[in-house]
């Protein structure tokens, strides 16, 4: 998950902090990081996120955010 | 337009600020200034010959010039005021967006590759509708044939892109003469 570039990306309930996710009362926003190598296209992979989030988000407009690409780490070194 | 307000709204406020510790000053006449020293009179005058002229229709060229000037100013700034600021994420499709630093890596990486190519610097901007606006300034060797490094650059970077899935509008690709030992690399 994405942390947010320059405001954080988060929801607070309770004591508990969930990143990655903003929650409002109209809109959901999900933060996420994408990883090389990439299986699919990054628009395929968000908007497969948003499609298989969208039927939880309670009616609220769903936005996914791909706030980075990243090399991941070699596990081997 | 945002750094124009708090410069307009501080430069405002700091004028309010004087003309209010020259209003306590005057008014209970500290320091030996009093209000009745004060050029009031020349300065109700010259508005009132000034509100009279415009009444009166005969006002002189300078200042005419100068009132159509504050209304283009004005009608600039209400302009710009309404304009709606742009979008700091690049838009990919229905509710999917990305980062314009993603689009800047993707292009940086694959333009730094390209033969004849020493370095790069990249700009993305968002715009409303999908697809970034990338400005792309490659470096090359002085002497080289810009030519096939343009073209192959710009295609190079289409492919690539066009794979990643990230919507480009516009590329605008320009290449400048740079000093090999002030590059990325050296050689490519």
């Amino acid at each position: 998950m994405g942390r947010g570039r320059f405001v954080e990306a988060a929801t607070y309930e309770g004591s508990e902090k969930v990143s990655g996710v903003i929650v409002g009362p109209e809109e959901l926003e999900i933060h996420i990081v994408a990883r090389y190598p990439l299986p699919r296209p990054i628009p395929d992979i968000a908007e497969s996120i948003r499609e298989r989030v969208a039927p939880e988000a309670g009616g609220r407009k769903t936005t996914v955010v791909v706030e980075d690409v990243e090399v991941a780490a070699d596990e081997n070194l | 337009m945002k750094i124009f307000n708090r410069i307009a709204m501080i430069l405002l406020l700091a004028g309010l600020f004087v003309l209010g510790i020259y209003m306590i000053v005057y008014a209970f006449e500290l320091f030996g200034y009093r209000l009745g020293s004060l050029p009031f009179s020349g300065f109700s005058d010259g508005l009132q010959g000034f509100a009279s002229d415009v009444e009166q229709g005969s006002l002189a060229v300078i200042p005419l010039i100068l009132l159509v000037l504050l209304v283009f100013l004005g009608l600039l700034l209400l302009l710009a005021e309404l304009k709606p600021p742009a979008p700091s994420r690049v838009r990919m499709g229905n509710g999917t967006y990305t980062t314009r630093r993603v689009v800047e890596d993707e292009v940086s990486a694959v333009a730094d590759e390209v033969p004849g190519v020493l370095g790069s610097s990249v700009n993305a901007k968002a715009q409303r509708r999908p697809g970034a606006l990338v400005d792309l300034e490659g470096r090359v060797r002085r002497g080289d044939d810009v030519g096939p490094i343009k073209s192959g650059l710009r295609s190079r970077v289409q492919e690539h892109l066009s794979r990643r899935g990230l919507p480009v509008s516009k590329l605008n690709v320009k290449l400048v003469e740079a000093d090999p030992r002030q590059t990325k690399a050296r050689v490519q």
